[in-house]
């Protein structure tokens, strides 16, 4: 019996691969003796000892400029973010070191981490607590992106990622850290962290979703389904960077029809570039332009207005009745 | 067995209640959630531990509750599984500590498991993919486009007579005076307000109220204090007479072309009078009725574009006047009032004069006057 919420399976993961490789060393703020701002680091620090797992001063830049020197030397650091909204302080470390480290030394140094970042809205806090900036990583060279959304994407896609060469951002949807609970593998295993994972094959629409908003867009598919026996290929993107485009393209020219539901802000976002690749790509094959439901151009709205910011069951069911129809 | 507070994360070790949602009494279920709380950063749904019956709440609203707290007693009752029974108070302690067990879900109750969201045993009616697509759909409407554009071939024609009128009416004016235009926002909000009143009054009389008849009468009234604006300049013998009659040229887009009646001692007329007049004598330009008498002896003329939706333009003066006013489509402006932002309805104004008789100084002037005279007009 191993039922576990997301939270739980990521700090078994953790635990698991500290077990393995005893150059994983976990850092942040509060990932000690807390456990970590939402408790994922729980025990870990009791377990590995404080050189392994420790507390770093209130300063992101530091916690990913200081994994950037254990990696060089052959550590594996996961540093933990609190909250998305906070590691902008570290981005210059990312988009000027951690990326290119390999590129810039033609390939004689590389630059393995883990960045742990919960990411995206739904738990009411204030803005640097809900974004969903998921774009603006993907847009970057030389760094992974994963996403999981349950806990048996967050175990196994841990894993896998601490297995890369290359660094990994891996966005947790902190909306359904404690949403979810899931019987899952207890003993150690892998996602492929760079494939989307179709969870199930259908021939009338694709519909891509990934983190918090896959869920929801699954509760819409329930929902919809009741009256409507639609023939539904669902994908989970899971990696946002890079792109699954195998994948993405060879059901959009199955089913000619794809909605894509994520909680960004839409301009220049992930949905975006999908959905210009797809029409790129596919086109001779769509039966209607592809449909995105996402969140608004607007800074995320506080907890008030949150609620209509982000892709309700009734936005994604009416985007995906009105591609059904078209 | 009593419902102790849990850790919620975030580093929060109290938090306060916002929100009760059961009584002493009332049955909850599992996962159902009892209150909410609120901590420094959000507000978190506490959800009970078991399904029973509450028997005491130790908190109200408002009060602050820190971890480990006894929340509620819950009364798990006869219906009580096997799994469920209450937990040791060793079993209590590893719970609290054990964020996993006890921490506050974020979701509704119902989706703290993912059993109802997996589609493995769900069968969907079979489909075909229709065999349409966007291209193909985009590839008809072309086709059809290029058939109404084929074999079409260019003709010449020769001007009609009203159109050489027209042409060597407009190149003389270019031709023999230096002509400059100024542009202006001019605010009417109440002649808007005036005419929305007036108008089904002014239909019941059987007159159509348009802005016109305000313009000219604003115009006149100004042309009295600028008495070169309301003037015929004769270029040849550069001589300029100011008229003390105003007689105004409108100028009627027509399917013929461009014609341009005139209201004779426009000033005369009162507002009814004036729209009837415009009225009238637009109706006959249109069905080409004109006399000579009638297009002639303007001392100014009114271009109003508007009516089209164009906003500004540069007018060509009828010459041998010496202003022609184009009155541009209405249009809405915000404007900046004593921290507050309103909302006017705006005239643009765009004004051709003859430089050779009147400088830009004192069409700035005429401009800010006729502002006046359009504000104290009604």
């Amino acid at each position: 019996m191993n039922e576990l919420k997301v939270i739980e399976a990521i700090n078994q993961a953790l635990d698991q691969a500290m077990e393995a490789n005893d150059n994983i060393i976990v850092l942040g703020e509060d990932v000690g003796k807390q456990g970590g701002v939402f408790r994922a680091t729980v025990g870990l620090q009791e377990k590995y000892g404080e050189e392994r797992v420790y507390d770093t001063p209130i300063s992101e830049m530091g916690i990913i400029g200081s994994a950037i020197g254990l990696s060089l030397n052959g550590f594996l650091p996961v540093c933990e973010i609190q909250f998305d909204g906070f590691i902008w302080t570290g981005f210059d470390q990312i988009i000027n070191h951690v990326t290119r480290m390999r590129s810039r030394s033609r390939g004689r140094f590389k630059c393995p981490m883990l960045i742990r970042v919960p990411f995206g809205g739904g738990i009411h806090a204030l803005e640097h607590h809900s974004e969903s900036m998921e774009a603006v990583f993907s847009h970057i060279p030389g760094i992974n992106v994963v996403i999981p959304s349950d806990p048996y994407t967050a175990k196994g896609l841990l894993l896998d990622a601490l297995e890369s060469n290359d660094p990994t951002i891996f966005l947790e949807p902190k909306k359904v850290y404690r949403a979810i609970k899931k019987e899952i593998p207890k003993e150690p295993y892998k996602l492929d962290s760079k494939k989307a994972i179709i969870e199930r094959e259908g021939n009338q629409i694709t519909i891509i979703s990934y983190g918090a908003m896959y869920y929801e867009t699954k509760k819409a598919l329930v929902e919809y389904i009741q009256t409507n026996k639609i023939d539904f290929e669902l994908i989970n993107l899971v990696s946002l960077s890079p792109i699954d485009y195998d994948t993405i393209f060879a059901s959009a020219r199955k089913t000619g029809k794809v909605l894509i539901v994520n909680e960004e802000n839409p301009t220049c976002g992930l949905s975006a570039e999908l959905s210009a690749m797809i029409h790129e790509n596919c086109i001779g094959d769509l039966i209607a332009p592809v449909k995105r439901v996402t969140g608004f151009d607007v800074i995320i709205p506080l907890l008030t207005n949150e609620d209509n910011y982000l892709p309700s069951k009734t936005r994604i069911l009416n985007a995906l009745d009105n591609l059904i129809k078209a | 067995m009593k419902f102790i507070f849990p850790d919620v994360g975030e580093g929060i070790h109290e938090a306060k209640i916002v929100n009760i949602l059961k009584k002493v009494g009332s049955s909850i279920n599992k996962d159902e959630t009892l209150c909410e709380v609120e901590t420094d950063k959000s507000i978190v749904e506490i959800p009970s531990p078991e399904t029973g019956v509450i028997s005491e709440i130790d908190f109200k609203v408002g009060d602050t509750i820190h971890v480990g707290d006894t929340l509620a007693v819950i009364d798990l009752g006869s219906d009580t599984s096997g799994d469920t029974e209450e937990p040791t108070p060793v079993e209590q302690e590893i719970a609290t500590k054990d964020t996993g067990n006890v921490v506050g879900s974020l979701e509704d109750a119902d989706t703290s498991k993912c059993s109802d969201l997996d589609f493995s045993n769900y069968q969907s009616d079979s489909y075909t993919k229709p065999e349409v697509n966007i291209l193909k759909s985009n590839t008809i409407k072309q086709e059809s486009k290029t058939e109404t554009t084929v074999a079409s071939e260019n003709k010449t024609e020769k001007l009609s007579n009203t159109r050489k009128t027209i042409s060597s009416r407009m190149r003389d004016s270019l031709q023999f005076t230096a002509q400059v235009t100024h542009m202006e926002d001019i605010i009417i909000e109440n002649i808007y307000q005036h005419r929305q009143e007036t108008k089904a009054e002014a239909a019941k009389e059987g007159v159509k109220l348009t802005y016109l008849p305000y313009f000219i009468m604003a115009l006149i009234k100004t042309c009295k204090k600028f008495p070169e604006f309301n003037a015929i300049y004769n270029s040849q013998k550069q001589e300029l007479t100011k008229s003390n009659e105003f007689h105004v040229a409108i100028a009627v887009d027509t399917p013929y072309g461009l014609m341009v009646p005139v209201i004779k001692n426009a000033e005369n007329y009162n507002l009814f009078g004036m729209a009837k007049e415009i009225t009238r004598v637009a109706k006959k330009a249109n069905d080409r009725n004109l006399n000579v008498e009638e297009q002639n002896g303007s001392t100014f003329t009114i271009t109003n574009f508007g009516s089209l939706g164009t906003k500004y333009a540069t007018p060509i003066l009828n010459t041998p006047n010496t202003i022609n006013v184009g009155i541009g489509t209405l249009d809405q402006k915000l404007v900046i009032e004593d921290d507050h932002i309103n909302s006017f309805t705006i005239a643009p104004i765009s004004l051709t004069y003859a430089h050779d008789v009147i400088d830009g100084g004192q069409a700035a002037r005429f401009l800010q006057s006729l502002k006046q005279e359009l504000l104290n007009l009604i």
